[in-house]
């Protein structure tokens, strides 16, 4: 298993130097207003931890993996042996949009992952990466570095988890790097347990001719909040975010994703499918930009949420702002509502009970972004079993 | 389970309303003329807190938003000003003596089916 | 339609008369202000009070924090003048008007024929209505039309009962300031089972350099019974900035309708922040028709509260950005708070030469309020690179047995659509505007003729010359 905790003495000067400035911008640095809506639905005092135990993850998984062209290290290992690297790009897209969480983060992190992929490989196996959250009333602040070269082609799969009795906190930062032509599928899956919130801030950037299939799928915590942006800085680039929400009991879900169309000719296309159970609330704020200089972008966004319970709430926030008319295709769209009475009486009259028919619809529902799991491995039979434990259970 | 908390009658000054987090709740509870009632501290017209703390209640039994200058009526929860035109959620106060009893009922919390 | 390459590209309406009125106020805004209003008015001491407490909610409010701030902490609340009274008289007929009003409407182009068709006109100019007339049919129904401060000396009951009920001074900074200076708007009441077939009319100006505009309407519409009114404003351009915060209150009763159209063409010079909000009960019917053409910024969203089951309410909004000097910040909110309401809102935006067009809505469904249906439709249309459109809609649905749509979309003049026009004799401009006609089509197809004329001259006009 490995419990490291990251030898700060050992830690390049540098870096050093960053995290002390991190701590004292962050001392004084406020909790940020609650009228953008970046934080209009949830408050950022959730994320403020009380608990001042900080704790590594456990690393299950394709840590510490080197393949040629491949190579996944501890993120403190990442930098020592990267070091040129790391200096100039690590922070590099982090901007300071959420700033507080960001300077938290940058001056606690102790564990995450470093995965450098060099030009051209082609991989059909996905890389998985798995972290652990094992001890109670913890923060584990963890700090991730993807970096793709040019023309490589590669599936990768992170999957955060805890059991469910985990009380902790956890605050994630991301950066992604896509070289020119680079084709990155990434999936994220949040499985931790009811009792942990989970904060994640994931920043990339696509340079030219780069593809990212960006899924999210939000399954566990008790708060949850996701600040996404891509930056589809090269022309011709291309974001796909996919994300599925199923929430039930008293979970709260807080995803905040942002396309950023800065060159010319880029397309984005976002698919963003809640279900909400009991009294679980999701909250969507979306963003979407198009700069005065990128010409003839394609952007299409949905938003679609299915309420199967009284007490279920969703909010959906999906803006524009678009600084040129010269636009392929730029369209949102959102749906709001509860399942489809005659789809449920369809089913029953072909033998089915309500509830397995409603369970066999929101299936179908999440079915399109839950697919791209690679099938038959252990992390496809985890999500899926969670699944099926949130749909059966009240 | 219920969550009950004890609340001692002068830790409210008479027409005022007193912000408490109660379980899952953040109550605002009231004395108006010496009874107490208990809302839940949410103005339904924006989501946010109706008292930071403590505020004065207004025309007796009612409590006004800061933001908006939406009103409540303590004892039913109804809303009685725009720009609020949906009620909000009350509380049983049980009254013993010196002190107050806050009730947050199993059937009223998030989540129970 | 033909177009005029050689018609004159100034603005159309920009002239003003030389100033002749019987009181101004001082610049800047102060309680004695705010008391000589009431006391000229002589109003009842509850509505001064509610001024006075009114100013005092004003001064506390910060300015907002979300918008086009920039542009909103431009406005000189010191520099503007809070009330100016044209008459001491308030004329009865047509032919009491004094002169130069009567000039000003005439070069506005509203024709002698015209007037017969209209059922009563409130003219506002300058914060006062100088001019009314009450038709005998509506009188014969008990039609309440009045400028509101004559609503207030002749009707205090039921003023009293509506009066800041639906827009508290507390709702934000601009509905304070008008709480407290509000001077002028339209006051109509409709007896149950009344049906008002001819859309009742008010015009408004600004005219004084540093005018502020502060009108306050209020419209009720008992049970059963049906409305229409329309407001549609021009005025000149000025150097300085000038304030126009108004105040429309709206309540449809049970099985009531009303229909609220707006035209509005400020001047760039104009800031125009206004709080329209309407409450419909059961059974009710609430239509905002919003056009914004003009202004340096409008800030504006109708809103529509659904109290009652199986209350309707709808928006059309139009908003045209043309020039850098513009930001039209427009939308519609919808609160759904019974269950069986419905509701549509369509918002169409056009931003040129720099402009920009945000749309800013609300839809929110409260728990309990089952079988909502609501349809969102946002269009932008932008033709040329230097634009903006910004869509920044909420959703916020407390409440599962619902079904919710909504959609947005950004575009352009589609070279396949011009290429077909051009093909077929039309020039460039003219297929263009053709174009733009269409996308405003919704809105203007719902306006009485005169104003559908008038809109499309507006927007020819806004459409003449380069369009990049």
């Amino acid at each position: 298993m490995g419990q490291k905790l990251a030898e700060k003495v050992s830690e390049p000067q540098w870096l050093i130097e960053k995290r002390k400035a991190a701590k004292q911008a962050f001392e004084v640095e406020l909790l940020p207003d609650r009228v953008s809506h970046l934080w209009k639905y949830t408050d950022p005092a959730i994320f403020n931890p009380q608990i001042t135990t900080v704790e590594s993850v456990s690393e299950i998984g394709m840590w510490r993996y080197s393949e040629p062209g491949v190579e996944v290290l501890h993120i403190l290992d990442g930098i020592k042996k990267y070091e040129d690297l790391m200096r100039e790009k690590f922070g590099s897209l982090i901007d300071n949009k959420n700033l507080k969480l960001s300077l938290l983060n940058e001056s606690t992190w102790v564990s995450g992952y470093f995965v450098y992929i060099k030009k051209n490989k082609q991989s059909d196996d996905p890389v998985s990466l798995t972290m652990s959250m094992e001890k109670l009333k913890s923060f584990y602040p963890v700090r991730n570095f993807i970096y793709i070269e040019d023309g490589v082609d590669v599936k990768l799969v992170e999957q955060v988890c805890s059991q469910d009795e985990i009380l902790s906190d956890v605050n994630i930062v991301t950066e992604i790097f896509l070289g020119n032509g680079a084709k990155l599928d990434f999936i994220n899956l949040n499985m931790v347990g009811n009792k942990i919130n989970y904060h994640l801030i994931q920043r990339a950037n696509l340079s030219a001719q780069a593809q990212l299939e960006n899924t999210f799928i939000s399954l566990g915590g008790n708060v949850s909040k996701i600040d996404s942006e891509t930056k589809l800085v090269g022309e011709h680039s291309v974001v796909m975010v996919s994300g599925i929400v199923l929430g039930n009991e008293k979970q709260r879900f807080d995803h905040h994703i942002t396309v950023n169309h800065v060159a010319s000719n880029t397309i984005s296309g976002l698919d963003f499918r809640v279900a909400l159970k009991d009294s679980a609330n999701s909250a969507y704020t979306g963003n979407l930009k198009i700069a005065v200089n990128a010409l003839g972008c394609d952007a299409t966004q949905k938003n679609r949420n299915l309420l199967l319970s009284d007490n279920a709430k969703a909010e959906s926030i999906p803006e524009l702002e678009i600084l040129t008319n010269d636009v392929k295709k730029c369209s949102h769209g959102v749906t709001m509502g509860h399942l489809d009475e005659e789809q449920i009486y369809y089913l029953m009259s072909r033998g089915f009970s309500d509830k397995e028919a409603e369970k066999v619809i929101i299936e179908g529902f999440i079915e399109p972004i839950i697919l791209k799991i690679p099938e038959h491995t252990l992390i496809s039979g985890q999500v899926k079993s969670r699944i099926e434990q949130k749909l059966n259970k009240g | 389970m219920d969550t009950k908390v004890k609340i001692k009658k002068t830790d409210i000054k008479p027409d005022t309303g007193k912000s408490f987090n109660i379980g899952d709740f953040k109550v605002v509870v009231c004395n108006v003329n010496g009874t107490f009632y208990a809302i839940e501290d949410v103005c339904s017209h924006d989501d946010g807190e109706l008292v930071t703390g403590e505020g004065k209640l207004v025309e007796g039994c009612q409590i006004e938003c800061p933001r908006h200058g939406a009103r409540f009526d303590v004892k039913t929860g109804t809303a009685t000003k725009m720009p609020a035109i949906a009620p909000i959620r009350t509380f049983k106060v049980v009254d013993s003596g010196d002190e107050l009893e806050v009730r947050v009922e199993e059937d009223e919390r998030r989540g129970d089916t | 339609m033909t177009l005029d390459l050689n018609q004159d590209q100034e603005y159309k309406y920009g002239f003003h008369d030389t100033e002749n009125y019987t009181f101004k106020s001082g610049r800047g805004l102060t309680k004695d202000v705010v008391l000589n209003i009431s006391k000229m008015k002589k109003e009842p001491d509850w509505m001064t009070e509610f001024r006075l407490r009114s100013l005092d909610i004003f001064n506390q409010k910060p300015m907002p924090k979300w918008g086009d701030t920039k542009l909103l902490n431009e406005i000189d609340f010191e520099n503007i003048f809070y009330y100016v009274k044209p008459t001491e008289k308030q004329g009865k007929t047509w032919e009491e008007v004094p002169k130069d009003i009567k000039n000003t409407f005439d070069r506005l182009g509203i024709p002698e024929a015209e007037r017969k068709f209209l059922a009563g006109v409130s003219a506002q100019y300058e914060s006062e209505v100088i001019y009314h007339s009450l038709r005998e049919d509506l009188e014969k129904l008990g039609v309440l039309f009045f400028d509101m401060d004559t609503g207030l000396r002749e009707y205090p009951e039921i003023v009293k009962k509506y009066f800041a009920t639906i827009i508290p001074p507390e709702d934000n900074k601009f509905a304070a300031l008008n709480s407290a200076v509000w001077s002028g708007g339209s006051f109509i009441y409709v007896p149950p089972n009344t049906q008002v077939e001819m859309p009742l009319q008010a015009y408004f100006r600004i005219n004084t350099e540093n005018m502020g505009q502060f009108e306050r309407t209020l419209i009720i519409a008992d049970e059963g019974s049906s409305v229409h009114y329309i407001e549609g404003c021009t005025a000149p351009t000025y150097s300085s900035d000038s304030l126009h915060s108004a105040v429309v209150e709206l309540i449809a009763l049970k099985n009531a309708k009303i229909r609220y159209t707006t035209i509005q063409n400020w001047s760039k010079n104009v800031f125009n922040l206004v709080t329209k909000r309407a409450v419909a009960h059961e059974g009710a019917v609430v239509e905002w028709l919003d056009g914004n053409m003009g202004s340096k910024l409008t800030m504006k969203y109708p809103s529509i509260y659904l109290i009652g089951e199986r209350a309707h309410g709808e928006v059309v909004s139009v908003a045209l950005a043309s020039g850098s000097d513009q930001h039209q910040d427009a939308g519609a909110k919808i609160i759904h708070a019974a269950p069986n309401t419905t509701s549509v809102i369509t918002s169409k935006s056009i931003s040129r030469n720099g402009g920009r067009a945000s749309y800013r809505g609300l839809l929110k469904v409260h728990k309990g309020a089952t079988g909502v249906k609501s349809t969102v439709k946002c269009d932008a249309l932008m033709l040329d690179a230097n634009s903006r459109s910004d869509t920044y809609p909420t959703m916020e649905i407390y409440e599962n047995d619902v079904k919710i749509e909504h959609e947005a979309t950004v575009s352009k003049i589609e070279d396949e659509k011009l290429f077909y026009l051009m093909s077929r004799g039309l020039g460039e401009d003219q297929a263009k505007l053709m174009i733009v006609n269409g996308f405003m089509e919704p809105f203007v197809k719902e306006l009485p003729m005169e104003y559908a004329v008038e809109l499309n001259r507006l927007i020819e006009l806004e459409m003449e010359g380069s369009v990049g």
